[in-house]
This record gives structure tokens, sequence and C-alpha cells, in this order.
């Protein structure tokens, strides 16, 4: 298992997925969540990956789509805390929040 | 983990740029840097070009406002990117904002050639520089 049991997931923004999941199971109902509003409409190209002894960023190419014919296409970045080479913290930081909130909505 | 020199560099940089050491940072900079400010107010947007980058510094410290850094958390890079995860405060003369920012810069030939800032607290920083 790559995500430590105890991982605090920052899903950034302000819509109804923003916020702090604590553990595995909120982390993975947070998946399933977004699985559920998009109907698996979500792609993310890898631009590039960077890391150091803790942490490792994903600079990605992120897309949502809805629906009702929203979609979000923007320059995205994940950081995760890595400890014994388990993730255990991970922040969703959107390229374009604002766009990003309003079709999270 | 061996310190890529661009990381390094970065690194330099910010320490420099946190001690009011604008041109150490702008020697950074490439003639034609790209820099992207988020949010919603009045420094929002893009500038072009080294100058008009530090322009952009120019006028924030014009309107009194002061961009400080209360930790560089880490700064992870290679060849072509570097980002650095750091505390950021901004802060006038009657309030202040916290953020974790992550900076990400596009690099060429040891230069930064663009800039991308990610703020957690957007909305904070916004009400802040007005």
């Amino acid at each position: 298992m790559l995500i430590s049991p105890d991982v605090v997931w920052h899903s950034g923004g302000h819509n109804p997925l923003s916020g702090d999941y604590k553990g595995l199971d909120e982390t993975l109902g947070l998946f399933a969540r977004f699985f559920e509003i998009t109907g698996g409409d979500m792609r993310q190209e890898l631009h590039d990956v960077l890391a150091s002894d803790e942490h490792a960023v994903a600079l990605l190419k992120q897309h949502i789509g809805r629906s009702d014919g929203r979609s979000y296409d923007g320059n995205d970045v994940h950081v995760f805390h890595i400890t014994d080479g388990r993730v255990t913290e991970f922040w969703a930081h959107p390229g374009d929040e604002a766009a990003s909130d309003a079709v999270l909505a | 983990m061996t310190e890529h020199p661009n990381v390094a560099a970065t690194r330099a940089a910010i320490e420099a740029f946190s001690k009011g050491d604008v041109e150490m940072m702008a020697a950074g900079l490439a003639d034609d840097a790209v820099w992207h400010i988020p949010g919603s107010n009045r420094f929002s947007g893009e500038f072009r070009g080294k100058q008009a980058v530090l322009e952009r510094f120019r006028q924030l410290g014009a309107a009194g406002l002061q961009t400080s850094i209360d930790e560089i958390h880490d700064v992870v890079g290679g060849d072509d990117h570097v980002v650095a995860l750091v505390r950021l405060r901004l802060s006038s003369a009657d309030a202040s904002a916290t953020a974790n920012a992550v900076w990400v810069m596009h690099a060429a030939d040891g230069k930064m050639l663009e800039f991308w800032g990610l703020n957690d607290n957007q909305g904070e920083i916004d009400r802040v520089i007005g």
C-alpha cells in the first residue's frame, strides 16, 4: 500500500469536495465521490514529477468533466508528503481555483 | 539526495528575497520571464518581462504591502522545473494573512523563465491586498 492508513488528504478549493480527509477510509470515500459526480470523466496527464527525501510534487494537466457540460482543464499541482515510502499527507492545488470550484459546485 | 543546481539556485534566490535582496533574486530571472500571480486582487495577473516583474514588486511595496516568508519548507526540482513549498505572509498596515504557497518555476539555462504562484488561502490573501 503506497498510501499510509493515517494519511491526511487535503482537497483544495472551496467546493463541496474541499476539505481535509483523515485516514484511508475517508480518503477512498473522497475518490468515490469524485468518481460519482464526474461519472468517471477525470483525466490527469503528468507534465513532470519532482522529489526530495520528504516530498514528491506532480505537475499535471487535470481534466474534470460533468454530465451537464461543465468542464475544467487546468495546470494543477499535487504535493505528497512521503514518510518511509508511503504518502502520509497530500495537498491538491488547482491551477485555477475559481474555475475548478465552479465545475465541482 | 544530491541537490540539483536549479534547486540550490532557487533556494538561494528565495532566501535573498526573504531578506529583501530583490536584486539577487532578479539576477536569476530571464529577461523574458513571465510571472503568473494568482487570485482576484489588484496585483493578480500575468507579468511579462523581467522589468514588469520587478515593477510589480516595487508597486506592492509602494502600496504598503509586504511579502515575507515564514518558512521555506522544501524545494524540489530537476532540469526543467523547480517547485518551492513556502509558508507565505502578506501584510498591510492593518492586516495580514498566511498561506501555504506552492511556487512552480520553469527553468531554462539556469534562469527562471516562468513562475506560477498557488496559495491555499487565496481568499484571505486577496482581502489583505485589496
